[in-house]
């Protein structure tokens, strides 16, 4: 029962890596000579368009979250830190699932911004419920690893229970 | 174990701050959500094809698709490349206008009831949520991706023209302006406008 677990929660670091690396990439990825095709400007523009935040915080936003995508990524996917990076994904998802309700909820017709080109499981374009449900499935192994930890090959895990075997 | 937990958290938001402070910081282009969003400094001189040869087959303003629609001479220009390309996304409709005389593509994010009852003469409806329809699908694949085209909405709060200009942008379009201010700034100004009766006693094609 503990391999399964582990190796559920080390597949689930993996995939929750690797999307929120691509979804980071997408966000930060320079535009060259384009005029709206650089990564910062087409997310401040896609949360912009939410109309949610105020402007001064479309620009903290779409500054912070890809690097907090980043970071969260990477150590998850080291295992340092895992369930604190999961739980600041997890804190995202939410946050992106909400303002994609929001839209929802006021009838307005919005692309999401969020993988770029890559579709996921709903059809691309403008956002609907499917969106929602896509979040929540990306949410689930978010939280799976932010309440149980890392499973196999987590350094935190590794690190504590040689701390135990010392003592 | 919760407090430890709470301070990595608070860690990781606070690196993920000065990450993101440090990418702003060195970034050579700079995010607006106004005016000439983040036009590289260094301006590029890509070629612009005319509009008669982004347009040739592009579907109308119904969801349905047709034929193209018939160019005039003035429509059959070469943009001028320089010119087009030096703009940044948002534009004003005098700018517009001297890139409508040079024969570049108008799009019309706004709704069929408000392209309806007028609109930029030869302009094509392509809002938001026809992407995904068969009639944005076709009208994809007969744009020219490398030609310039505009696209406006109803001006003030209206983003249909910025999420138009995203979709845009994921289908590979390089050069994309807004007018700003929209529809109700090129009406102002008296520039030319048409209505679906104006296309439908043309000849019933847009």
């Amino acid at each position: 029962m503990s391999r399964l677990r582990h190796s559920v929660l080390f597949l689930c670091r993996i995939a929750i890596a690797a999307l929120f690396l691509f979804a980071a990439w997408q966000k930060l990825k320079p535009g060259g000579e384009l005029i709206v095709d650089s990564g910062p400007q087409k997310f401040a523009m896609a949360i912009h368009s939410f109309k949610i935040l105020p402007e001064h915080l479309v620009h903290l936003a779409a500054g912070v979250i890809p690097w907090l995508e980043v970071l969260c990524a990477v150590l998850v996917l080291v295992g340092v830190w895992t369930r604190a990076a999961a739980t600041v994904l997890s804190l995202l998802m939410i946050g992106f699932t909400a303002a994609v309700v929001s839209v929802l909820l006021r009838q307005m017709s919005l692309t999401c911004g969020c993988f770029g080109n890559l579709t996921l499981l709903c059809p691309k374009g403008v956002m609907g419920w499917c969106k929602v449900g896509e979040n929540a499935l990306i949410l689930i192994p978010c939280v799976l690893v932010a309440v149980l930890g890392g499973g196999w090959l987590d350094l935190d895990r590794l690190r504590m229970s040689n701390a135990t075997r010392n003592t | 174990m919760p407090l430890i937990l709470v301070q990595r958290t608070l860690a990781i938001v606070g690196l993920g701050c000065v990450l993101g402070a440090a990418d702003s910081w060195l970034r050579p282009t700079v995010i607006t959500l106004k005016d000439n969003a983040s036009a590289p400094r260094s301006e590029p001189a890509p070629t612009t094809p005319s509009r008669s040869a982004a347009a040739r087959g592009m579907p109308a303003q119904t969801t349905t698709p047709e034929p193209a629609p018939a160019l005039s001479d003035k429509a059959t220009k070469t943009p001028d490349a320089t010119s087009a390309a030096s703009l940044g996304l948002m534009i004003d409709a005098k700018a517009a206008k001297a890139l409508f005389d040079q024969g570049v593509v108008f799009l019309d994010a706004r709704i069929q009831p408000e392209f309806d009852a007028g609109h930029v003469p030869q302009a094509f409806l392509l809002n938001s949520t026809m992407f995904g329809t068969p009639a944005a699908d076709d009208a994809m694949k007969v744009l020219d991706a490398n030609a310039p085209v505009v696209i406006y909405c109803g001006g003030g709060d209206c983003d249909a023209s910025k999420n138009v200009a995203i979709l845009l942008q994921q289908a590979g379009f390089k050069q994309i302006h807004i007018i700003e201010k929209g529809f109700p700034e090129w009406k102002e100004l008296g520039y030319p406008i048409e209505t679906a009766a104006d296309r439908t006693n043309a000849g019933g094609k847009p």
